[in-house]
């Protein structure tokens, strides 16, 4: 395991901590890291509000392909979050640049991870020749127990 | 059009069978303030919303939340795996087995079974926005509310990943509805 998931290819999101955003006459919102956004479940900083004392959980892949998938869901959930801000703040081009950046990122981990490991959606192009990959277990809700 | 992606948003490992907080944590499943009400109740608004932004915000939180359903689908699910006809009745799930054998079912943690009522839409956007901002600070008090009933880190985890979700939505219906405010939707 390279421990991928806790290496974030660049720091792009820092470009945006505590930045004037020129196009829209305002400061942009302070972004946490992919990492630390889909392991508390909140990419922005400002809003983020934590429940009592819990600490957010702290995923740790036992195996390459738990780690592979971890990557990608850090990811998604990322462009998620950068989505729904676009939704109400549409004219923000740094913002929009960023969520490229990390869609290129997820498409390259789902194109690696499907490659080994089978289909995320039904559209891939890792979908078998004699057998029909899709239906394969486990699926999502199953758990690794 | 929707597509299915085969994995959780955030994944649900439960090692440890738990039939109370199965049948506690079932009411974000069918409940009045769960996530099948919440996607239902975006989705379903979304096409009174006067604007661009509004159709968006309302398509892609809606969207998200039929991603929570499953996630708390998953928790019941494996919360439950292996229990016996003996076990579901001491916590009170017999009645659940009669109807529903091991099958899910969208109830509240009384037993009562989804009702559509709590999709409420008015179709003014201000009743409608706010109706949503105080849906995902009922939904954030029960999940505190769960993490309470739990003291399982696997569940915990996942409740307060479902938890945050709620106060980011939160946030984004409030920017959306004091923008309407200030240019007089109704
Ligand atoms: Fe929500």
């Amino acid at each position: 395991m390279n421990n991928n998931f806790y290496n974030i290819p660049e720091d792009w999101y820092q470009e945006f901590n505590n930045n004037f955003n020129v196009t829209n006459k305002q400061m942009d919102p302070s972004l946490a890291d992919p990492k630390e956004a889909f392991l508390r479940g909140n990419l922005f900083n400002n809003l983020y509000d934590p429940y009592k004392n819990y600490r957010y959980g702290n995923l740790k892949p036992t195996n390459q392909k738990e780690e592979l998938l971890y990557n990608i869901l850090m990811y998604k959930f990322a462009l998620i979050e950068l989505n729904l801000y676009l939704d109400t703040h549409p004219n923000n081009s740094s913002m929009i640049n960023l969520y490229k950046k990390y869609l290129m990122e997820e498409k390259k981990l789902c194109d690696q991870y499907e490659n080994t490991y089978g289909p995320l959606t039904v559209d891939s192009e890792n979908l078998g020749t004699n057998s029909w990959n899709w239906i394969k277990s486990p699926w999502p809700w199953e758990g690794t127990k | 059009m929707w597509k299915y992606v085969k994995t959780l948003q955030y994944p649900v490992n439960i090692k440890k069978k738990d039939l109370k907080m199965a049948k506690y944590l079932i009411t974000q499943y069918g409940g009045a303030n769960g996530e099948l009400a919440a996607a239902l109740r975006y989705l379903n608004q979304r096409y009174s919303m006067p604007d661009d932004k509004g159709k968006a915000l309302l398509t892609d939180i809606g969207t998200e939340e039929l991603g929570h359903i499953e996630i708390i689908c998953a928790m019941v699910h494996q919360l439950t795996k292996g229990a016996t006809i003996e076990e579901l009745e001491k916590v009170g799930l017999g009645g659940h087995y009669s109807e529903h054998g091991y099958g899910l079912f969208p109830t509240n943690a009384d037993g009562e079974t989804f009702d559509v009522k709590y999709i409420n839409t008015t179709g003014d956007p201000l009743a409608d926005l706010s109706e949503n901002m105080a849906a995902e600070q009922k939904a954030r008090a029960v999940y505190e509310n769960l993490i309470n009933l739990s003291d399982d880190k696997d569940v915990i985890d996942v409740l307060l990943f479902l938890r945050q979700r709620e106060v980011v939505h939160f946030n984004r219906f409030k920017e959306l509805y004091e923008e309407y405010k200030i240019k007089g939707y109704e």
